[in-house]
C-alpha cells in the first residue's frame, strides 16, 4: 500500500548544502515535510543511483560546486532550491538537462510545492493543478478546439480575477499567460502521426480549429492565494530539449526571435517570469499540460519581488 | 482588448499616436509607421496593459521599422507592463528615446490602485517616491514593483 501522502517518507531525503547552519536550518524545514534528512557538502549523492532523493540547496553551494554542477550528468533530474534570482546560472543549468526549482521562503521551501514535486519525482502521478492549489478550490474547465475562443476566455478570466479583486498588473500577467498556453496548445502541440506539426509555422491571426478528439482543456480557479491557469493538450508532443533550449537562451537574454512565421520564440520564457511558479507535465505522444500559477496573496510587488519556481515532469515512454 | 491606437494631428510639434489595450499578434502598427516618415513622432504608452511573446515579437518590428525612418521618436508615460519589457528584452525600445514612465502605486488598506508619470531625463531609482497618498482613503499607497530595478533600462 503506498504511504500517504503527509506520512515521513521512510525513503528520506540528502540535502547538499556545505554551510552547516544554513543546512541545517533547511533540513529542519524540510525534515517538517518529508521526513528524515541528512546533509552532504559534496556533490557526490548526485552521481549515486542508489541514493534516495537529493535536493541542491543552490545558494549554499560554493564557485566551484556550482560550477561542477552545471557539468554534471546527473541520473535524476535535479531538485533545486534557492532563495533568489540565480538567472545567468540557470542559463547554465537549463542549457541540457531538466532542472526542477523550488523557492526558498524565510521557511524553507511551500510544503506543499515540496510534497507535490517530490511526490511527482517518485511516482509517475504528474498531471492535475488540484496538487497545487488548497483543498476546496473551485476548478473550472472549459473545452477550446478553435483559435477563435482565445479572446473570449481572455474576457472570461479577466472578468473572474476582477471579481476576485486581484490587482491589475497580475490580471494582466494572468492573462498573458492563458493567452501563451491556449496559442501553444492550438498552434504548437497538434502533431501528426508522421510527427509533423500542421499549425505551427503559421501566423496567430490565422484560424485553426482541432478535430473533436483533439480539444484541449482550459482549466483555471483561485485558492485565496494562488491564481492557477491550465492547459492541457492531447499531443504530448512538447520536447524537454525544446524547453531547456527555450529557457537557458531566455536566461542569458539571448533570445532567438523568430521574426519569420508562426510564434516568437519567447513564449516559455515569456511565461516563466510571468508567474510565481510554472509547471510543465508531459506523457510523450499522449498529452501535454502546462500549469501557471500566480501568487495574488498581495499587491505587484510582493509577486515581483519572489523568485520563480519551475517543475518539469515527464512520464517515461508508455509506448 | 486588441491593441488600437488614436492619432493626434497637431499644428506644431511632434505627431501624438496614443496606445490603448493588449500588444498581441493581431496588432497593427502601419498607420503609426506611416506617421514617422511625415516627422517626429511621440508615442503615448500609459494605456498598453499586456503584451504575449508575438507581441513582443510585433513591437520588436515595429521598433525596429520606426528606427529606420529619418525622425526621432520619443515614448511617452510607458506603462509599467512595457517598462517591465524594457528591463527584458534589450533591444524592445529600439532607437526611441524613453521621455517619461508610469509609477504604479497599490494601496494595501483599501486596494486602490493608482499612478504617477516620472520624466525621465535626469532621473534615477532614488526619483521614485516610495509612498504616496492613497486619492481613495488617505492612507499611503506604496509603489508597486522594485524600485531599485524599474529604471534600470535606462542605464544601459
Amino acid at each position: 500500500m503506498p504511504p500517504a501522502l503527509n506520512a515521513p517518507s521512510p525513503e528520506g531525503l540528502v540535502l547538499i548544502c556545505p554551510d552547516e547552519v544554513e543546512g541545517g536550518r533547511l533540513a529542519r524545514a524540510l525534515q517538517r515535510t518529508v521526513g528524515p534528512v541528512s546533509l552532504s557538502a559534496s556533490l557526490a549523492p548526485l552521481m549515486d543511483p542508489k541514493a534516495p532523493l537529493v535536493a541542491v540547496y543552490y545558494d549554499g553551494l560554493s564557485q566551484d560546486q556550482r560550477k561542477a554542477l552545471a557539468r554534471m550528468d546527473t541520473p535524476a533530474p535535479l531538485l533545486l532550491l534557492c532563495r533568489g534570482d540565480q538567472t545567468e546560472a540557470f542559463a547554465e543549468l537549463f542549457e541540457n538537462r531538466t532542472a526542477n526549482v523550488l523557492v526558498v521562503q524565510e521557511n524553507g521551501p511551500d510544503a506543499g510545492d515540496l510534497l507535490t514535486t517530490i511526490r511527482k519525482l517518485r511516482r509517475q502521478e504528474i498531471f492535475g493543478m488540484e496538487k497545487y492549489l488548497r483543498w476546496g478550490a473551485e476548478i473550472h474547465e472549459v473545452a477550446l478546439r478553435s483559435s477563435v475562443q482565445r479572446a473570449g476566455m481572455l474576457d472570461v478570466l479577466e472578468s473572474f480575477s476582477t471579481s476576485l479583486g486581484v490587482p491589475s498588473r497580475l490580471r494582466g500577467l494572468i492573462g498573458t499567460v492563458t493567452d501563451e498556453f491556449m496559442t501553444n496548445a492550438l498552434y504548437n502541440a497538434p502533431m501528426r502521426s508522421d510527427r509533423t506539426r500542421p499549425y505551427s509555422r503559421r501566423q496567430r491571426t490565422e484560424t485553426v480549429t482541432l478535430e473533436a478528439h483533439q480539444e484541449v482543456l482550459l482549466r483555471y480557479g483561485c485558492d485565496g492565494v494562488r491564481f492557477g491557469v491550465s492547459v492541457t493538450d492531447p499531443f504530448g508532443s512538447l520536447e524537454a530539449s525544446r524547453i531547456h533550449e527555450a529557457l537557458s537562451s531566455g536566461f542569458r537574454g539571448a533570445y532567438n526571435l523568430n521574426t519569420a512565421d508562426g510564434g516568437a520564440g519567447l513564449g516559455l520564457f515569456h511565461v516563466l517570469n510571468s508567474l510565481s511558479h510554472f509547471v510543465i507535465n508531459i506523457d510523450p505522444g499522449n498529452r501535454t499540460e502546462m500549469i501557471g500559477l500566480i501568487d495574488i496573496s498581495g499587491a505587484y510587488r510582493r509577486f515581483a519581488a519572489a523568485g520563480r519556481s519551475f517543475n518539469l515532469f515527464v512520464m517515461e515512454t508508455t509506448e | 482588448m486588441s491593441l488600437s491606437w488614436s492619432i493626434e494631428a497637431t499644428a506644431a510639434g511632434p505627431a501624438v499616436a496614443r496606445a490603448q489595450g493588449r500588444v498581441t499578434e493581431g496588432v497593427t502598427f502601419d498607420e503609426v509607421i506611416a506617421l514617422a516618415d511625415r516627422g517626429p513622432l511621440r508615442l503615448h504608452l500609459a494605456g498598453v496593459t499586456q503584451i504575449s511573446s508575438t507581441g513582443v515579437r510585433e513591437w520588436i518590428l515595429f521598433m525596429r521599422a520606426l528606427s529606420q525612418k529619418p525622425h526621432p521618436v520619443e515614448l511617452v508615460e510607458v506603462s509599467p507592463t512595457l517598462v517591465r519589457q524594457l528591463n527584458m528584452i534589450a533591444n524592445f525600445g529600439g532607437s526611441a528615446t524613453v521621455r517619461s514612465v508610469v509609477l504604479p502605486y497599490y494601496c494595501d488598506a483599501c486596494g486602490n490602485e493608482q499612478a504617477r508619470v516620472l520624466q525621465m531625463e535626469g532621473a534615477s531609482s532614488g526619483a521614485i517616491a516610495p509612498q504616496i497618498r492613497c486619492d481613495a482613503c488617505g492612507a499611503e499607497a506604496e509603489f508597486d514593483d522594485i524600485a531599485p530595478n524599474y529604471l534600470s533600462f535606462s542605464t544601459r
